[in-house]
């Protein structure tokens, strides 16, 4: 199963890597990772249809927003399940996300126990 | 010199002796049986000493900085006596105001003094009729105490004039160090919120960081438990020591990820630090290109936390053979600071008259010829023509009453000033800004 993680923070890469490298090693997912929006959408176009099956993004980010890349997703891949993680957890952002059609919504720093429950979920989902 | 020369020379001095209360030399030309006249006869005064005390102590209580003018002159020879009659009017500048303080008519009598070996022939005061025009314009002879205490007077106002100027003059400096107070503060308080995200990103990594940390050294422990004794080592209980290695190396590059993300942390808060101390500081070298990185990446989330709809395409092109500059840094820090979100402003601003459009800065440096070129360029409404010269001028602003306070590029323009940089606009109505910031590389290497 593979997920999409889009954030500026490059080291972002590094910290999920780790975060999940029991679940890598033992073939449960794949991550890949883009910095910024545009990349974000790069990926998704790559193989058709996209193999991705989520996408974690961020919200602020130079150039296209964590938001717009969500609608964007929505509109082409309504299939894909996008959650959003950020810095500011207020209410407008969240009621935004959520009327955008995101999954769920994150706030930093990454609470990865919650994070990996989510995932977990999916996992057991796609094995039902 | 002939005679005429060699009086009018001596009337000339004994004015700029009476001004400067020179009375050495008030004493080499008066005639010691000289005397002065008033309008009455209890206003005479005779010998040389009390001639001297008039001029220094009553006529000659005048502004320091006095010009005297002497309106016109006449001579007349009267063979072993001349007389000298003038009238000369007393200006001073007060705060860039030229005024005229009086007017007066004096008759000067001189006398010849025949030389012996000590000295030589001279010419020496031994009258002198000084009258000052009256409030109708007419000439009247005024005593030596009605033109002491009219100078007083006019001493008095004079004094109180220049102190209310100089209450005046400080008032306003009070009122502009206020105003660079308050445009520092707000551009600080605009900042607060980026700054707040940009210290809380890398604190994020590294409480996340910390985190894996010891989920690894966890993972290294199970392992070398697993393993068990040394006794015990068949080679299904082996220590993958290749496993631990790995961890211990993922363990390396974390502490390297918290040791860089801490050092973040810190700069941003100096940066901050910096903005908000008031006085000047020292020139220090200094990485531009990482300072204007830092300043964007503050004004994006500043603007970003005050208003959530904002974005930008940020992008950046630095030359990285850009050397250290000496520079002051919380000053040349404030000025691209101002640029960047005047840039910021502009762009979005534009967008969101034109949906089409999207709001982009543009952030570059480059090494010219000795000098280090800064361009900030966005793609907002551009400055007209018609107020181009008017944009460093202090309080000019064009944004809507209570954001600007119209000193952000006045001070910038002093700032890259007093680098001995120059700063350059160019800018297309509709199409875009760009500032060029221009600074000498002072550094020798």
């Amino acid at each position: 199963m593979k997920l999409l993680v889009v954030d500026d923070e490059r080291d972002v890469e590094m910290l999920f890597l780790q975060k999940f490298r029991k679940e890598i090693r033992n073939g449960l997912i794949e991550l890949v990772f883009a910095f910024s929006g545009q990349e974000a959408l790069n990926v998704l176009n790559s193989t058709d249809p996209p193999d991705v099956v989520y996408v974690f993004s961020d919200i602020n980010m130079p150039g296209m927003s964590g938001l717009e890349l969500l609608s964007k997703i929505k509109e082409n891949y309504p299939l894909i399940k996008v959650s959003m993680i950020s810095a500011y957890g207020d209410n407008d952002n969240y009621q935004k996300a959520i009327e955008s059609g995101a999954k769920e919504f994150f706030t930093k720093p990454i609470d990865f126990d919650s994070l990996k429950e989510e995932i977990t979920s999916i996992i057991n989902s796609s094995l039902d | 010199m002939n005679k005429k020369e060699l009086i009018l020379a001596n009337q000339d001095m004994l004015l700029e002796a009476m001004l400067s209360k020179n009375e050495q030399l008030l004493r080499e030309l008066i005639h010691p049986d000289a005397s002065v006249f008033g309008s009455a006869i209890n206003e005479f005064e005779k010998g040389v000493e009390q001639v001297i005390h008039y001029y220094t102590h009553s006529i000659a209580l005048l502004p320091d900085d006095r010009r005297v003018e002497v309106k016109w002159r006449n001579f007349s020879d009267l063979d072993k006596q001349a007389l000298v009659e003038q009238e000369f009017v007393i200006r001073f500048t007060l705060e860039n105001e030229e005024i005229t303080l009086l007017t007066l008519r004096q008759s000067a009598l001189w006398i010849f003094v025949k030389g012996d070996n000590q000295q030589k022939d001279r010419w020496l005061l031994i009258h002198d009729h000084t009258s000052m025009p009256d409030h109708l314009g007419a000439f009247e002879t005024i005593s030596s105490d009605e033109m002491l205490e009219s100078n007083l007077n006019l001493e008095l106002e004079t004094d109180q004039l220049k102190r209310q100027l100089s209450k005046s003059v400080n008032d306003l400096k009070t009122i502009q160090s206020q105003l660079i107070q308050k445009e520092r503060l707000a551009s600080i308080g605009q900042l607060t919120a980026g700054i707040a995200h940009e210290i809380k990103n890398p604190l994020n990594f590294v409480n996340n960081f910390s985190e894996v940390i010891f989920e690894l050294i966890n993972e290294a422990r199970e392992e070398v438990n697993r393993s068990g004794s040394e006794g015990n080592s068949t080679s299904e209980n082996m220590c993958n020591s290749s496993l631990v290695l790995g961890i211990l190396d993922d363990i390396e590059s974390n502490l390297d990820r918290i040791y860089e993300h801490s050092k973040r942390a810190d700069s941003i808060l100096t940066s901050m630090l910096l903005l908000s101390r008031g006085k000047s500081g020292k020139s220090i070298p200094t990485d531009v290109n990482a300072m204007i990185d830092e300043y964007l990446k503050l004004a994006y989330h500043g603007m970003r936390a005050s208003d959530l709809s904002f974005n930008i395409d940020i992008k950046t092109s630095y030359d990285p053979k850009v050397p250290k500059l000496e520079l002051i840094p919380q000053d040349i820090s404030r000025a691209f600071l101002n640029i960047i979100n005047n840039a910021m402003y502009a762009a979005y601003d534009h967008a969101t008259n034109d949906p089409a459009r999207n709001p982009v800065i543009q952030v570059s440096t480059k090494v010219l010829k000795g000098r280090v070129e800064i361009k900030i360029r966005d793609n907002g409404a551009g400055i007209p023509d018609e107020i181009r010269d008017k944009i460093y001028q202090p309080f000019f602003t064009t944004k809507p009453s209570g954001i600007g306070t119209g000193l952000g590029l006045s001070m910038t323009h002093d700032i890259v000033n007093m680098h001995n940089g120059t700063l350059n606009i160019d800018s297309n109505i509709g199409e875009f800004t760009e500032f060029t910031i221009s600074l000498p590389v002072n550094i020798q290497t």
